[in-house]
């Protein structure tokens, strides 16, 4: 069985986790393209800089401490 | 069809550095695509109202849900049919809209989504896996 590669967005999203804002990513979630305070900014500040259709996601410092 | 954890950092109080891995599904809309959580805890999927409006939708004409959470308080949110593609599938699901949803991840519950695929969690191996009924 082929191996399904890892996405590690760790570093991507160091930088930006204070931050609290939206990333842009490209599609293969390994460049931050874009950032914005909202989910319309990041997406229209993507389409400024790349033709690639952007993976949104928030950059915060915690994501292992929810239960949902 | 195959899709990977992805491995996302946090940051105890005491500075250190820890990772986790979730099971986070690319889900494809016309503009964007948007990582959510599949969450096996939700009754129905979850969004910030923010996504909603970027869809295109007016999320106060949608049906009024009260989504209670583990404190038990209860936050407004608005039910809204939504469409969007898994690969090539194309899925139209409830999803709940709040302007108090303030969770790092978009939420893929169990209505409506979870009726659509079997799912399989094979965290170890880093991977989970969706299949169509």
């Amino acid at each position: 069985m082929a191996k399904i590669k890892e996405i590690n967005l760790t570093e991507l999203i160091k930088p930006y986790a204070k931050d609290n804002v939206w990333l842009a990513l490209n599609t293969m979630q390994n460049k931050v393209l874009a950032t914005g305070k909202t989910v319309k900014e990041v997406v229209d500040n993507a389409k400024k800089v790349s033709k690639e259709k952007p993976v949104i996601i928030k950059a915060v410092q915690n994501y292992s401490t929810y239960i949902f | 069809m195959k899709f990977p954890y992805l491995t996302l950092p946090s940051t105890t109080p005491f500075g250190r550095t820890t990772i986790d891995k979730v099971p986070m599904l690319k889900i494809e809309f016309k503009e964007f695509y948007l990582d959510c959580m599949i969450d096996t805890g939700a009754c129905v999927s979850m969004m910030p109202a923010e996504f909603g409006v970027a869809i295109g939708l007016n999320i106060n004409s949608g049906e009024p849900f009260l989504v209670t959470g583990l404190d038990n308080i209860s936050i407004p949110s608005y039910i809204h049919k939504v469409e969007f593609c898994v690969g090539k599938i194309l899925c139209r699901i409830e999803v709940a809209f709040s302007e108090k949803f303030k969770f790092p991840f978009e939420l893929l519950g169990r209505k409506d989504f979870f009726d659509m695929f079997k799912i399989h969690f094979y965290q170890s191996e880093g991977f989970f896996e969706l299949e169509t009924y």
